[in-house]
């Protein structure tokens, strides 16, 4: 019924707690960019940034395209949709649960009444 | 009645539901904790039906109910007890079991997340507010919701269109 895999969220949520991973990641999701024009608006070295990216790339959240000495990255997709559809079945599952707690909880509200009428 | 059923945003990879219900708050939390109610109520699809339910209610305490489907398959939660304040408010952690079919707790899938539940008085109603979030511990939800709910807000649109 619910199926996801713990270890990769373990590494998306782990790369998504720096903040500069996370501007990095805005960045991307304006589109395509090579390694030097990604690392320009951070105070810091080339060397740092691809630190940075290595960790987004194996948290599976960026996507490396090598075109001769230019590396591009891209946005990928997969692990937030992986969170969504984590959600969306705990969401089913939990509704479906809610609603025969609610309509359970009336029926033991108007057994509860019948019995006080009766009493009196 | 339904009286209404509000979907917060999913931003922060947290599944929260809230739900007005009438019955006083002492009688909504007796039978959602107690193994012979949820029997009757926790029946997640049509067909489907609780075949064992056991709830040690306490801080530390397990609890595990087996759930089967029409088709014949179980579905098993389980998990421990972190915090029971009745009538207002339950932490208890979530997994299910590999297999699930037998009658004593099995082997778990291992990917615990966390359900808060609390239940607020509003005179003859209680307010159901159900936090289910895919972090095994307040602490960690809470930090990773952070990072979360910033990055699926600029990412939403990306994500929609693949």
């Amino acid at each position: 019924m619910v199926e996801y895999s713990s270890h990769i969220l373990d590494r998306t949520f782990g790369a998504l707690a720096d903040p500069t991973r996370r501007r990095i990641l805005a960045q991307l999701a304006e589109g395509e960019e090579c390694v030097t024009d990604l690392a320009r608006p951070h105070r810091m070295s080339l060397a740092a940034v691809s630190k940075h990216l290595i960790v987004l790339e194996k948290a599976g959240l960026v996507r490396r395209r090598r075109n001769g000495r230019v590396h591009s990255l891209a946005l990928e997709a997969k692990p937030m949709k992986e969170a969504r559809a984590w959600i969306d079945r705990y969401r089913k599952f939990w509704e479906g649960n809610l609603d025969q707690f609610e309509k359970y909880l009336e029926q033991l509200k108007t057994k509860e009444t019948k019995q006080d009428d009766h009493a009196q | 009645m339904i009286m209404h059923n509000e979907l917060q945003k999913p931003d922060d990879a947290t599944l929260i539901l809230t739900r007005m219900l009438k019955a006083p708050q002492e009688l909504a939390f007796e039978v959602w904790t107690s193994a012979d109610h949820i029997q009757q109520w926790m029946h997640p699809e049509p067909g489907m039906a609780v075949t064992l339910a056991i709830m040690d209610l306490r801080v530390g305490g397990k609890y595990r109910i087996q759930m089967q489907a029409p088709d014949g398959e179980f579905f098993t939660a389980v998990g421990v007890f972190k915090e029971v304040k009745a009538p207002e408010r339950l932490v208890y952690t979530w997994d299910w079991e590999k297999d699930g079919s037998g009658v004593e707790f099995g082997e778990v899938e291992g990917k615990e997340s966390l359900v808060t539940v609390e239940f607020l008085n509003r005179g003859e109603r209680t307010e159901l507010v159900l936090t289910h979030s895919r972090f095994a511990t307040v602490e960690s939800r809470d930090n990773h919701a952070k990072g979360w709910g910033k990055i699926l807000e600029s990412f939403a649109g990306s994500v929609e269109k693949e």
